[in-house]
């Protein structure tokens, strides 16, 4: 056995005049005095003088015990939600979708049946407790009514029978919303996110209607429907031709959303994140955070679903060897049955994974080829546990699986401000991370 | 742990309850016939067994010497083990006989 310690991966935060260690193999963080973080400098072998004062605390942290601690990984194919592909008809022609890269299909609309037996497949999956969830997902989810009236009823029927709590979600353009429509998904207590990027100029400039109109004002009238509740989230999609998140931001909380999200499109070509646009991406994320911290301070919540996210991961001290849940926990149904990694992968077959009515096939090979081991982008990066490798998705865009995203470097750049945002709440006002980020609420699908 | 540093999130806190001890493991957390007590794993700790020397221990001074190999029969039996953490599958070599 070397006596050499090694020291453990980690990285300083400073905040609030404090200085912290994030221990990047177990996501543990402390806060330490400044002679310790001084004294290890840059990382490294420790000195000999540093380990005999302070090896204990060292240990104790530890730093000096390079294992990892892993969050459990599931058992693929135990399934918590499943996500429902009504139809791949949309009233939109977004510049940036990938679902317009998938191949059209004869059978647009679902048929009722396959619905029910979608819903079936999941329950026939569900680990012994906890939550069923059921996401309507498209194209445009709300051109389908029938078959989402369908799988509610039977998802209420099996969860009345079995004692399940159930956890609806959709995502829409919110342009086919409905008084009807608005009290099913009130009665299901569903969690509506609504794709909408901002002022109208942003928003039609990449979200046109099919007839080539802009499609901001149907929408806005869409949210009007919904009313301010706060199981509503907005969802701006950014890209190279509107980079900023601040405005954005901004304009989605006007309408009266309580809850606001951004995130970048997934997206080859001329929408892309190049240099110039990360770097004001950037620039608006840090921003964000810094109003988030001013009005946490205030007693205020800022309700930027992408930090409020990290916090909690943060706060949990999460460590990841997967970004999501995907073939894990979720799976994705299509128009036909056919079952896919997730949402995103509908109609690529490299992610097919089975049908319902055959099962899974070769699931848990194609899992453990996603793992973070399998990512030798990420080897080195210090926030791969929090982060879990990148989504597959944006993966395979880049064409690039093993390779580092375009964007990592802003994504680093945003956890050590999250890092940083957390430490900081932690320090001066631990009863926001007890009101705020303590209470976890289920992620809807984007 | 000194009280210099101070654990923040709940992985930390975990770190914390679980470790805070100068000794690996000590004598009285070992149920009442085993000892040193390497199987206070059963608390969650997820790396229940840090320390070769604990296991060299759970010979010379456990009362229930037969499950760990005897080291005048066999001194080697953790030579194979210098890292448990990426090592302990290797503690299977001894002959069951």
């Amino acid at each position: 056995m070397s006596d050499a310690p090694r020291l453990a991966e980690y990285r300083t935060v400073e905040a609030a005049g404090k200085v912290f260690l994030f221990i990047v193999p177990s996501s543990a963080l402390f806060q330490v005095d400044r002679e310790l973080a001084d004294a290890l400098g840059a990382g490294g072998d420790p000195g000999s003088e540093i380990l005999r004062t302070r090896g204990s605390d060292l240990r104790e942290m530890g730093l000096l015990d390079p294992a990892r601690l892993a969050d459990p990984i599931p058992r693929p194919g135990q399934l918590t939600t499943v996500v429902l592909n009504l139809t791949h008809r949309c009233e939109l022609r977004c510049a940036y979708c990938y679902g317009q890269a998938r191949p059209r299909r004869a059978r647009q609309y679902w048929r009722v049946a396959p619905a029910g037996a979608a819903v079936e497949f999941l329950f026939d999956r569900l680990p012994p407790d906890g939550p069923a969830g059921i996401t309507f997902f498209g194209g445009e989810p709300l051109l389908n009514m029938p078959a989402l009236s369908a799988a509610a009823e039977r998802a209420i029927e099996l969860a009345t029978s079995s004692g399940r709590e159930l956890r609806f979600a959709i995502t829409t353009s919110a342009l086919s919303l409905t008084p009807e429509a608005v009290s099913l998904l009130t009665a299901l207590r569903a969690r509506v996110t609504v794709s909408i990027d901002g002022p109208p100029q942003l928003h039609d400039g990449c979200r046109p209607a099919r007839d080539g109109q802009g499609s901001y004002q149907r929408s806005a009238a869409g949210l009007r429907l919904l009313g301010a509740r706060n199981d509503v989230t907005g969802r701006a999609t950014l890209t190279r031709l509107a980079p900023d998140p601040v405005a954005v931001v901004d304009h989605l909380l006007g309408l009266g959303l309580r809850r606001v999200g951004v995130s970048t499109a997934d997206v080859a070509g001329e929408l892309a994140m190049d240099e110039r646009a990360l770097r004001l991406l950037d620039e608006g994320m840090e921003a964000l955070a810094d109003r988030y911290l001013e009005q946490a301070a205030g007693g205020g919540h800022l309700p930027l679903s992408n930090l409020d996210g990290l916090l909690r991961t943060i706060h949990r001290g999460t460590n990841r060897t997967y970004p999501c849940g995907a073939g894990l926990r979720l799976a994705a149904c299509d128009t036909d049955g056919s079952l896919y990694l997730c949402h995103r992968m509908l109609g690529l077959e490299a992610y097919r994974t089975g049908h319902i009515h055959t099962g899974f096939e070769g699931l848990e090979e194609r899992v453990s080829g996603l793992s973070l081991e399998q990512r030798p982008g990420c080897t080195g990066c210090w926030a791969r546990y929090l982060c879990g490798g990148g989504c597959h998705h944006a993966h395979h865009v880049a064409g690039s699986p093993t390779a580092e995203l375009t964007v990592c470097p802003s994504i680093r750049r945003w956890m050590q401000r999250a890092l940083e945002v957390y430490a900081a709440l932690m320090a001066d006002h631990p009863e926001f991370i007890q009101r705020f980020i303590d209470p976890a609420p289920p992620s809807p699908v984007e | 742990m000194s009280n210099k540093i101070k654990p923040i999130n709940r992985k930390a806190r975990m770190l914390a309850t679980r470790r805070d001890r100068e000794t690996a493991y000590a004598f009285s957390e070992c149920s009442s016939v085993f000892a040193p007590g390497w199987e206070t794993g059963q608390f969650g700790d997820p790396d229940p067994c840090p320390w070769k020397h604990d296991l060299e221990l759970c010979w010379a001074t456990c009362y229930w010497t037969g499950q760990v190999p005897d080291m005048f029969m066999h001194p080697e039996w953790l030579g194979g083990c210098d890292d448990i953490n990426s090592d302990w599958r290797n503690l299977c070599t001894i002959p069951d006989i």
